[in-house]
């Protein structure tokens, strides 16, 4: 008898740390210093400096803090000598979470309110979560007043760091335009042209493009690396969110699209995997891949870090419709007692003309300040786009102001989407199968939305 | 009376396993208890808790995923038990019955795949068989064998069983070293006398070894399926945390992850985690009850 109590009572311990280890909140990872509360001096008035281009800023360059800062990315380490030189005495550590885990990190931390980044970042699939939530601060309010040093922004940057209410709680480095990334090379050999506008001709709607994959198909040349990338353009072409009012919407668009991915998966216009699979990277060095459908990032962190026998065949063109997706913003914890040296570092990260200037002429990166990337669209092109400016193309896209539909849901919702569309491409399902499995995915990650 | 004050050492028992609940109530009665308070409420992570009373475990009863992921758990589950047992009492049996030349070796190369993290174990048979260019296809491609490429991780019966694959190669030189010792630890002097009586080595193994060794074959079907129920890694990593092809390996746990995480529904999550709690509960003291039934029946 006793021995049976002794094994139900073991039983039991064992089945409880079953929901121990689902209840129990994950740490973060790193070794963190909780003495990162250091007074901020007393402004020194005497000691006021200009750097910020055009903004005269009274905030002391001398003042001492530790700021903790936790990013999805590497990027943001990238500006912290330059943000050192203006003001040595504030230290930055930066801890890298990345991407898929860093939601899992921050909202245990968010919720305990303690220990928390005073600066920390959120990418664009749940970036409109943290925004919508407010456990940004409002920039345009005290201690901040941003409100004019806005105007030099790009309008996306903007828009998306904005809840419901106007307030504006977070701001980018980055705005993240797209293109057709296509091999001018390949081009030339298929379609007799190589020039971006000469190009975009052959790519100038959806079926035209397709068209332009079958004549590629023939030269036994695949089209895409994944249908995956089109959709990130195609997501551009929908006149309305997924969620409008808290109502599931398809857009006619997006169900056109389910053929188009039909179509591309059938005539193997793509390599047939997703994107940042191996063999769609290795796409990008040999010479069967005719283009990648990607935004800013795409181009210089897979594109061009890739390209090196087929650097300098690179150029970017316009597919059917301008489109604009992805990007990581960073916003100041509301309770953050560091808030102005934060802020000093986002103003540097994300305001700083000169700063973003150097940064891009340094990475290649496409920002998020307007005077920065005209500035860059003046000078020399980039060798591995046969001297095309990226600069000058995607300035020309954003002054299209491609459509931006982000909302809270996306990343969940664009997943169901993905893998509708793969089912009703492979064949295993029928169009309509496909809506109706993509509308209970979508119901089943978010029971509040209505969907009709 | 007299020499108990000094020779009475029974409270020093409890003074030794103290340390051990200290940390379970803080680290596994206090969450525990926490996922059942969170069970009853509407939480995003960020927004205050909202008392919704039982309205997630209506959801959770009439949740079609929820139920799915039920099914592609134990199947995985069951399909890489068995054969997993089957492996450890055979290799078990010839590894103690007859001297095997460097049989060490063996016993650490079939436990070697357990030590691995399980993610990158995903991930590498991910890598395996992703892609017109993977390995596989690769092979199959030289080969010549026709219908190749082939696009695995689009078959849900293939990627199915591709998981439970995987859970056998990890755990079945585990379970193999687990039923070695039960073995070791049987008195020498039964199976002397079982060969004096004319049991030939098949009925050695079926009359005494198995009966005997019952207690460790309880233990490994006991954590098996505590261990099977809550599988995570290996689905997850294989299948971007989808559970696809056709959600065919979205586990419970991964969908419990999916729900908390992914969608931000704290509350239901916490409400699945009860589920799964209830559901290897029963199966555990199940198991218990049917082995100890047939235990009792040889006594």
């Amino acid at each position: 008898m006793r021995k049976k109590l002794v094994s139900l009572l073991l039983t039991s311990v064992v089945c409880l740390n079953v929901l121990a280890g689902c209840g129990s909140k994950p740490a973060p990872e790193e070794k963190k210093t909780p003495e990162a509360s250091s007074e901020i001096p007393e402004e020194n008035t005497a000691d006021t400096q200009e750097n910020e281009g055009t903004e005269i800023n009274t905030i002391d360059t001398n003042m001492t803090a530790e700021l903790n800062i936790w990013s999805s990315g590497e990027e943001l380490q990238r500006f912290v000598e330059g943000f050192n030189k203006i003001y040595p005495n504030i230290t930055v550590n930066i801890t890298v979470i990345p991407n898929k885990e860093f939601l899992s990190k921050l909202t245990p931390v968010l919720s305990g309110g303690q220990d928390v980044p005073d600066i920390f970042t959120g990418e664009s699939d749940y970036v409109k979560y943290l925004v919508n939530a407010g456990v940004w601060d409002d920039l345009t309010q005290e201690p901040y007043h941003a409100t004019e040093k806005l105007n030099d922004i790009w309008d996306y940057v903007k828009n998306v760091g904005t809840d419901d209410s106007g307030a504006v709680r977070a701001l980018s480095w980055q705005t993240t335009p797209g293109s057709v990334i296509y091999r001018r090379d390949l081009a030339e050999k298929v379609l007799g042209v190589s020039e971006p506008e000469e190009v975009s001709a052959y790519l100038s709607d959806y079926n035209k493009m397709l068209e332009t994959a079958a004549a590629f198909k023939e030269n036994d040349i695949t089209m895409f690396g994944s249908w995956e990338d089109v959709m990130l353009m195609a997501l551009s072409d929908r006149q309305q969110a997924w969620v409008v009012d808290g109502k599931l919407v398809i857009d006619a668009k997006m169900e056109t699209f389910l053929d188009i991915v039909k179509e591309i998966y059938e005539k193997k216009y793509d390599l047939n995997v997703s994107q940042w699979d191996p063999e769609w990277i290795a796409g990008v060095e040999s010479d069967n891949v005719f283009c990648y459908v990607l935004p800013t990032w795409g181009y210089s962190f897979m594109v061009k870090a890739n390209a090196v026998n087929t650097m300098g065949k690179w150029g970017l063109c316009e597919g059917p419709n301008p489109y604009i997706n992805g990007g990581t913003w960073l916003g100041i914890y509301k309770d953050s007692p560091n808030k102005e040296a934060a802020w000093a570092f986002m103003e540097y990260v994300t305001l700083n003309s000169e700063a973003l200037q150097e940064y891009a002429s340094i990475y290649g990166e496409y920002v998020g300040c307007k005077s920065a990337d005209d500035a860059l669209a003046q000078d020399q092109g980039e060798e591995n786009l046969a001297g095309q400016n990226l600069y000058e193309f995607y300035n020309q896209v954003m002054a299209k102001n491609p459509n931006v539909t982000i909302t809270e849901y996306d990343g969940q919702i664009n997943t169901a989407y993905k893998n509708a569309a793969k089912a009703y491409a492979t064949g295993k399902i029928t169009k309509e199968e496909a809506i109706t499995q993509f509308k209970e995915d979508v119901a089943t990650a978010y029971p509040d939305l209505t969907i009709e | 009376m007299k020499k108990k004050s000094i020779n009475d050492r029974s409270g020093y028992g409890y003074l030794f396993i103290l340390p051990f609940f200290i940390a379970f109530i803080f680290l596994g009665l206090y969450p525990a208890v926490f996922t059942f308070s969170l069970s009853v409420q509407k939480w995003d992570g960020l927004a205050p808790e909202k008392f919704i009373k039982l309205a997630n475990f209506e959801r959770l009863l009439s949740d079609k995923v929820f139920y799915l992921s039920i099914r592609n758990t134990l199947r995985i589950w069951l399909i890489s038990f068995i054969p997993q047992i089957l492996t450890a009492l055979l290799l078990a049996a010839v590894f103690t019955t007859y001297r095997v030349k460097g049989m060490g070796i063996f016993r650490a190369i079939f436990y070697l795949p357990n030590l691995l993290t399980a993610a990158s174990v995903g991930l590498l048979f991910h890598l395996l068989f992703n892609g017109n260019k993977s390995v596989a296809n690769n092979i199959l491609q030289a080969l010549h064998v026709s219908g190749a490429p082939f696009e695995f991780f689009n078959d849900p019966v293939f990627t199915s069983n591709l998981t439970s694959y995987i859970q056998w190669w990890m755990w079945f030189g585990y379970t193999m070293i687990l039923v070695m010792s039960g073995i070791t630890t049987i008195d020498k002097n039964l199976f002397d006398a079982a060969r004096i009586d004319g049991a030939d080595r098949g009925q050695t193994f079926r009359k005494i070894t198995l009966p005997l060794i019952r207690p460790t074959i309880v233990y490994i079907t006991i954590t098996s399926i505590i261990g099977g129920m809550q599988l995570f890694d290996v689905p997850a990593t294989m299948s971007d945390g989808t559970g696809e092809p056709d959600k065919a390996i979205l586990t419970i746990s991964m969908y419990l992850y999916n729900q908390g995480f992914k969608n931000h529904n704290y509350g239901y999550a916490a409400a699945i985690s009860v589920g799964l709690f209830a559901i290897i509960c029963v199966m555990s003291f199940a198991s218990l009850k049917a082995m100890k039934k047939g235990g009792n029946k040889d006594d």
